[in-house]
C-alpha cells in the first residue's frame, strides 16, 4: 500500500485526537503535538525526546486538598493518540502499561490513548543496538501494545497490521481494507523471557565489584540527563504545592542520580555515591525489570548516551560487564569517545 | 477501582507524650473507612499533611481493635515530623494504606527485640499475643537513655506475663537492668526462650550485631525476622526510592527474613 492510500486514516486521527508524532525540526527529529500530515516525519529515525511526557506527565496532579479534605482530581480526559511511534518506543509503552497497571490516573489517561506505531525498516546502525538487544523477531508485534501499526517496506510497499478492535474501526472508518490482524498474545514471549535479557540481567546481577562501576564514578556527574531521556524511566516523587484555595498533590518525574532519591528521616541515604546511584540505574532496567516483569527494562534506544555530557555510552559499559577478568582496565575508556558526531561510523 | 494514591482523612483522638520529640497518635479515620481498615502489624501507613508530603509509619496498637483506631508513633526528625508532633486531639492526619507485608502470624515462642523507636511495631505484635496461653514471650528493648524510652508506662503491666528486658546505652535502668549497654549485650545474657520466632526492628545498623548474637544462640536465619527503613512515596512498589536489588520494601518487605535477605541480597545492598 502506497502511503498516499493511508493518509487519510491519520487525517482522520488528527481530527478526532490531540495527535503527538515525530516531527523534524530543523534536522532535529522531536515528538510534539501535530495538526497536520505533512508536519509529521516517517524517516523512522529515533526522536530525541520521548512519548514518556504523554504517557507519563512530568508534573501530575493527583490529588487537591481543599476545605479539610483531599479530593480525586478527573485527568485531563482528552483522547490522545500517538502517531508514528517507532517499534522501540513501543517496547517502552508496553513496560508502563505493565508497572502502572494498577494506577488509576495512567489507567484513565491510557484507556483514551490511541497508538499508531511505524517502522520504516532497521535503521542502518541498528547492528550496534543489537549488541545488547534481543533479537528482533518477526512475530514481535504481537507481544506489544498498539491499535494499528504501519511497516514500510524498501519498495515503498506498506503493510498495514491492526492491533486491536479499535484499530480495525479506525481502518474501517478510513475505507482500508488491506491490512493483517494481530492478536496481542502477552508480553511476555510463550517460550519464556528471551535469552538475550537472561544474558544480560547475568552480566549486570554480580557486577558491582567491577572496576567499571568504579571509573563511572569519577566520569558520570549524576546529572540525570539519562533518566529523562529515556523511555523506560518512570521513577517518580509525590510533591505538595500551595494553591490559594488549598494544596495541590502531584506527582513528579524524579531520577535516581538526585541525592534526595533514597534519603531517609535522620539524613541516612542508601544511594551516597555516584557508583551507588550508577549501579542502581542499571540494576533497574536490567535486573528489577527482568525479574519483576520477565520484560527488558532497555530498549536500546540510545537517549541516554545522546544526551549524557560526559559521553557514557551504554553498549560499551554492557560490553565491559562481559570481560572475565573484573579488574582489567579496557584498552579503551567506555566514556568520551565516539559520542554524538562519531556514533555512525 | 480504590485509589491508592488518594490520601483519607483521619482525626487525631489521642495524644501521648513519650518523650520531648516523641508522641504517639491514635487516629481515626472517618466513617466508613475506619470500620473497613485492616493492618497486620509491622505494615506500614503512609501518614502526611497537605503541604508536607507523607512519610511511613508503623502502626502500634493492637490489630484487633483496627475496626476503632489505630495508633502511630512520631518521632521529630524532619519538617513533616515536626509539624505532626505540634497537632493536638481533634487535628486531622492524612493518610493512606495500610501496605506491605508485616510480621508473620506467631505460632511458637516470641522473642521480640526493638532499638529506640523501633520497639513501635513490635508493640502492635507484643499486644495481640500478650495473653495467649500456649506461647511465651521475650522482649528486649534498647535505648539510648530513659527520656526516649518508650510505652515505659506499660512495664510493669507487660512484666506480669512476659520476659521484659531494657538496656540503656547511657545509664543503668533500676529494676530492670543494673549496667548500661546495648540490647546486644542484653540478648548475650539472656537466656532466650526455647525454639522462638525472633521479630527484630530498630535502626539498620543494629540488625548486622542483633542476629550474629541470635545465630550464636542457635537460633536459625528462617526464623529471625528484621524491618526496614527507605524513603518512600508510593507505597505499592512502583516510584523505585525503596528498592533494594529486586525488591520493594514497601511492596515485599518491610518485614523480611534474614534467610530471605541473604538469599536474595548481595552483601553490598544488605550486609547481613
Amino acid at each position: 500500500m502506497k502511503t498516499e492510500e493511508w493518509q487519510k486514516l491519520v487525517e482522520y486521527l488528527l481530527a478526532h485526537f490531540d495527535v503527538y508524532a515525530p516531527v523534524n525540526v530543523v534536522g532535529r527529529v522531536k515528538v510534539k503535538k501535530v495538526d497536520s500530515f505533512d508536519e509529521i516525519d516517517w524517516s523512522g529515525t529515533i526522536p530525541e525526546n520521548t512519548f514518556k511526557s504523554v504517557i507519563f506527565p512530568p508534573n501530575e496532579l493527583l490529588a487537591q486538598y481543599r476545605r479539610g479534605e483531599f479530593k480525586e482530581v478527573n485527568p485531563d480526559t482528552r483522547p490522545v493518540a500517538l502517531v508514528g511511534m517507532n517499534i522501540l518506543d513501543l517496547e517502552a509503552l508496553g513496560l508502563f502499561d505493565q508497572v502502572f497497571a494498577k494506577d488509576p490516573y495512567y489507567l484513565e489517561r491510557r484507556r483514551k490513548m490511541f497508538i499508531l506505531g511505524f517502522s520504516n525498516g532497521i535503521e542502518d546502525d541498528y547492528r550496534r543496538y543489537r549488541i545488547f538487544h534481543h533479537d528482533n523477531e518477526e512475530n514481535v508485534l504481537e507481544h506489544r501494545n498498539f491499535d494499528i501499526f504501519i511497516e514500510r517496506q524498501k519498495n515503498n510497499n506498506d503493510i498495514i497490521f491492526s492491533g486491536s478492535a479499535l484499530g480495525q474501526q479506525w481502518l474501517e472508518k478510513a475505507k482500508i481494507d488491506d491490512f493483517e490482524n494481530i492478536e496481542f498474545v502477552g508480553f511476555v514471549p510463550e517460550q519464556g523471557v528471551p535469552k538475550k535479557i537472561t544474558e544480560l540481567r547475568g552480566r549486570v546481577a554480580e557486577s558491582f565489584d567491577h572496576a567499571i562501576w568504579e571509573e563511572l564514578n569519577k566520569s558520570c556527574i549524576a546529572c540525570g540527563r539519562c533518566t529523562n531521556a529515556c523511555p523506560t524511566c518512570f521513577c517518580y516523587d509525590t510533591v505538595d504545592a500551595h494553591h490559594r484555595d488549598g494544596v495541590d498533590r502531584s506527582r513528579q518525574w524524579s531520577s535516581c542520580f538526585m541525592n534526595d532519591f533514597s534519603s531517609i528521616a535522620g539524613g541516612r541515604e542508601y544511594l551516597d555515591t555516584v557508583k551507588k546511584k550508577i549501579y542502581f540505574w542499571y540494576y533497574h532496567k536490567f535486573v528489577r525489570i527482568p525479574d519483576q516483569f520477565s520484560y527488558a527494562g532497555c530498549v536500546s534506544c540510545l537517549r541516554c548516551f545522546k544526551v549524557c555530557p560526559a559521553g557514557i555510552n551504554i553498549v560499551k559499559v554492557l560490553q565491559r560487564l562481559k570481560d572475565k577478568n573484573k579488574n582489567e582496565k579496557p584498552t579503551s575508556s567506555p566514556e568520551g569517545e565516539n559520542h554524538r558526531q562519531d556514533e555512525t561510523k | 477501582m480504590k485509589n491508592p494514591l488518594l490520601p483519607l482523612r483521619a482525626k487525631i483522638i489521642a495524644k501521648t507524650k513519650q518523650n520531648d520529640t516523641l508522641n504517639c497518635f491514635r487516629l481515626q479515620l472517618d466513617r466508613p473507612h475506619q470500620r473497613d481498615f485492616q493492618f497486620v502489624p509491622g505494615q506500614f501507613m503512609m501518614v502526611g499533611l497537605p503541604g508536607y508530603g507523607d512519610a511511613a509509619f508503623t502502626t502500634s496498637s493492637d490489630p484487633r481493635d483496627n475496626r476503632k483506631y489505630f495508633d502511630i508513633c512520631v518521632r521529630v526528625a524532619g519538617e513533616l515530623t515536626a509539624k505532626i508532633n505540634d497537632l493536638n486531639v481533634g487535628d486531622y492526619l492524612y493518610v493512606r494504606g495500610a501496605f506491605g507485608n508485616g510480621f508473620p502470624e506467631v505460632k511458637q515462642n516470641l522473642i521480640i527485640i526493638g532499638g529506640g523507636c523501633g520497639f513501635a511495631p513490635l508493640k502492635a505484635v507484643l499486644l495481640e499475643n500478650i495473653k495467649r496461653d500456649d506461647i511465651k514471650i521475650q522482649a528486649f528493648v534498647g535505648c539510648k537513655n530513659k527520656n526516649t524510652l518508650l510505652f515505659s508506662d506499660h512495664y510493669a503491666d507487660w512484666q506480669k506475663r512476659i520476659h521484659l528486658n531494657v538496656i540503656l546505652e547511657e545509664e543503668p535502668y533500676p529494676g530492670l537492668s543494673e549496667e548500661k549497654g546495648f540490647v546486644t549485650d542484653a540478648i548475650r545474657h539472656a537466656d532466650l526462650l526455647l525454639d522462638p520466632i525472633v521479630y527484630v526492628c530498630g535502626p539498620e545498623v543494629m540488625y548486622r550485631f542483633v542476629v550474629k548474637e541470635l545465630e550464636i544462640k542457635g537460633i536459625k536465619p528462617e526464623n529471625i525476622y528484621l524491618s526496614y527503613e527507605r524513603r518512600m512515596y508510593c507505597g505499592m512498589g512502583v516510584c523505585q526510592h525503596c528498592a533494594i536489588g529486586s525488591c520493594y520494601v514497601c511492596q515485599d518487605g518491610p518485614v523480611f527474613s534474614v534467610k530471605y535477605l541473604r538469599d536474595n541480597f548481595e552483601k553490598h545492598d544488605v550486609d547481613l
